[in-house]
């Protein structure tokens, strides 16, 4: 627990009305360069602290391998035009499950597309995403969203939008809600750096800097970015960090959801995203994916790194995760060949959900388009 | 029996937030200055002082802002109700609305819906210029997923406001401004709605003559300058039957129809521009829907196709000077 103080002291220093304890203040800077939050366990340098591994460890590990798997997986379906598009998360593995992994079941994710993982890591059946990916007549959007923007509303997870970061202010708003409710309830928000320039993320952190809203905002970043140094023109808490270091993601957002749950209001996180040599280079091809050959992209892969800190400490070991990346890909298998065969949905689907029930104006448009399938003679 | 009040337009947009907001705890109003001031024409006087603030919410200026956290309230499951000071601002939100709120339920196969009534006052002849007189129904109405109601009468500003915060949807919630207080009319006090989807035919056209009579679909403050032309005909024995559509989306084609098949003639009164208003669509499903009927050709008597003008702004309406001569004409084609 006293790690994770810590780190609110570090959170809160960018807090300009926060008076620093002289006794428990970080002596380490919160803007620079050199600033990054790390963890000693990683061999990391920088803003260091020794966060507890008990089970999240290993649990962070997995799904990370899963989010990789997954993601080289429909590249390659992407590539050979199984599938319209992928938001490749190659590694953004940290920044994704340690920021999900922090929230609680019952906090809401907002995610943006290329954090399409976050249903996953709440519990979303890989199968269910897979058939979404395809737009299959078991695609729970009837094939309406394209890949990679699938609702798990059971698991508090919205789905992804194609306007990029139109989901900041909801996930204020749904923060808000919660805290008129008096609900225990605090909101995640993941997006990528460049949701910074829009409009949406000025008016997410400045309604949620005026209203207190209990939220969380997670934005992926390359290393020049410094989106963090917005955050105290709005009075938001902020830090940034190593998004190559899933344990230091993770009890950043953990302290960061303590403070929102403490009625202080949202914190606005940066995770630098490490550049991997062979994802730069397009070398992830299905090749080395059938050679399970994808878990190790370059320096500072955050899959790496976290299975040799895991694996350093007798928590795990490397031969475990390939076995685990077989079990996915033996699962994504399944998965692509019940999507294949489920085939489209059903015309008539396009007019549902359009409104809660079926106006007469849509129901004399599907008419048309159903009856004008069976005049074609089974065209 | 019912206890009926004198009401104008405001008075009864205002009791119908509070019966709802005392009804449904999970009614929130929120927008600029609607708290402490009770918005700019104090549509929501009083709501602060009785609901406290925070179920009745001064947000920045900023309609993105205001839009995008309502959303994300929908979402959490309460019903909020954003005011957009004017229509004309509504555009910094629009993305919200079109590419989010309307979406919603769409793009989430069901599971999720962003269930609002965003009000905002629209229309021109106040002296507001460009920027506080616009009419951009059509806007929306274009897009899939969202209902557009525009009341004229107090009586159903009460009713359509309470049944469009029931509806499972997102309603645009017009309010025409002009007549926020010059619309006066009996209201009944407590519960009841006028459900969506429904028009009214305000004055009906009397066939027994024989002579030439024509259908005119309006609503908000056009309504009555369509009844003020329609009586001017009626001196030179023309017979005018007058729509009120009051939800403009979804249409309720099948009273437009039986009018139209009825009269055989049709003017659209709209103070939004003419290309691409919803007159435009108004009489293209008149055409696929009693093209047999009509004889003579539907007509459009609209705003201009330029932006609204300050000064000149009693010569952009479509007034009832300007919807005589439409009658005239297509009673006599």
């Amino acid at each position: 627990m006293r790690l994770v103080t810590r780190v609110i002291v570090l959170l809160s220093r960018a807090m300009q009305h926060a008076a620093p304890d002289p006794s428990s203040a970080s002596p380490l800077p919160l803007s620079g360069s050199e600033d990054l939050v790390r963890s000693e366990r990683d061999g990391g340098v920088g803003v260091a602290f020794r966060p507890a591994l008990d089970a999240v460890g290993e649990a962070l590990l997995r799904h990370m391998v899963r989010a990789r798997v997954v993601s080289a997986r429909m590249v390659g379906l992407q590539r050979s035009e199984k599938i319209g598009y992928h938001h490749a998360s190659l590694g953004e593995e940290a920044a994704i499950v340690g920021a999900v992994l922090a929230m609680r079941a019952t906090d809401w994710i907002f995610p943006g597309a290329r954090e399409w993982y976050a249903g996953l890591a709440r519990g979303l059946p890989l199968g269910v995403y897979v058939h979404h990916a395809f737009g299959s007549a078991e695609d729970p959007t009837n094939g309406h969203a394209a890949p990679d923007h699938a609702p798990a509303r059971a698991l508090h997870v919205v789905p992804p939008s194609g306007v990029i970061g139109a989901h900041l202010p909801q996930a204020v708003g749904a923060a808000w809600a919660a805290k008129i409710e008096r609900a225990n309830v605090a909101t995640l928000a993941l997006f990528g750096a460049e949701v910074a320039a829009s409009g949406d993320f000025h008016n997410a952190l400045n309604f949620g800097g005026v209203f207190k809203a209990p939220v969380v905002f997670v934005c992926r970043a390359k290393p020049d970015a410094r989106i963090v140094d917005r955050a105290v023109a709005y009075g938001l808490a902020s830090a940034r960090v190593d998004g190559a270091d899933a344990l230091a993601v993770f009890t950043v957002v953990k302290a960061a959801l303590a403070r929102a749950t403490e009625g202080k209001g949202p914190t606005l996180v940066e995770v630098v995203s490490p550049s991997l040599e062979r994802v730069t280079a397009g070398a992830i091809d299905d090749a080395a994916l059938a050679a399970g050959d994808v878990l190790d992209l370059g320096a500072g892969d955050p899959v790496a790194r976290l299975g040799a800190l895991l694996a350093r400490e007798n928590r795990a070991s490397a031969g475990a995760q390939k076995v685990l990346a077989a079990e996915v890909m033996a699962e994504l298998d399944a998965a692509v060949l019940a999507a294949e065969r489920a085939g489209a949905p059903a015309p008539a689907t396009i007019f549902e959900h359009v409104y809660a029930g079926v106006p007469a104006h849509l129901a004399a448009e599907r008419q048309r388009l159903t009856g004008a399938q069976w005049d074609g003679g089974g065209g | 029996m019912t206890v009926v009040a004198q009401m104008n337009l405001v008075q009864a947009i205002n009791d119908a937030l509070k019966l709802e907001m005392k009804r449904d705890p999970r009614v929130v109003v929120l927008g600029e200055d609607v708290g402490r001031v009770g918005g700019v024409f104090r549509v929501t006087q009083g709501l602060w002082d009785e609901f406290g603030d925070e179920r009745v919410v001064d947000t920045p200026l900023s309609e993105g802002g205001i839009l995008g956290t309502a959303i994300g309230m929908a979402l959490y499951g309460l019903r909020p109700v954003p005011e957009i000071q004017f229509a004309d601002f509504i555009y910094p939100g629009y993305d919200q609305i079109v590419s989010e709120l309307a979406k919603m339920r769409w793009r989430s196969g069901g599971e999720y819906s962003a269930k609002m009534v965003v009000r905002t006052p629209v229309g021109g002849g106040i002296r507001g210029g460009l920027y506080h007189s616009q009419s951009p129904e059509s806007l929306f109405i274009h897009v899939a997923g969202l209902k557009v109601v525009c009341p004229a009468s107090p009586y159903d500003a009460k009713g359509l406001l309470l049944a469009a915060l029931r509806d499972p949807d997102p309603v645009l919630f017009f309010e025409p401004k002009r007549i926020y207080r010059a619309a006066r009319g009996d209201v009944p006090e407590g519960d009841y709605t006028v459900e969506l989807g429904k028009a009214r035919i305000v004055r009906e056209a009397d066939r027994t003559s024989g002579e030439p009579a024509v259908t005119i679909l309006a609503w908000g403050a056009m309504l009555y300058e369509a009844v003020a032309a329609a009586e001017k005909a009626a001196e030179q024995g023309i017979e005018s039957e007058i729509v009120d559509l009051r939800t403009l989306w979804p249409v309720d084609i099948d009273t437009i129809a039986a009018s139209v098949e009825k009269t055989g003639r049709v003017i659209v009164v709209h103070e939004a521009p003419k290309t691409c208003g919803f007159g435009a669509e108004l009489i293209a499903l008149i055409n696929e829907r009693c093209f047999l009927s009509l004889e003579a050709p539907p007509v459009r008597v609209a705003g201009f196709d330029t932006p609204f003008p300050y000064t000149l702004e009693m010569d952009y309406l479509p007034l009832a000077h300007r919807i005589l001569p439409a009658i005239v004409q297509t009673a006599k084609y």
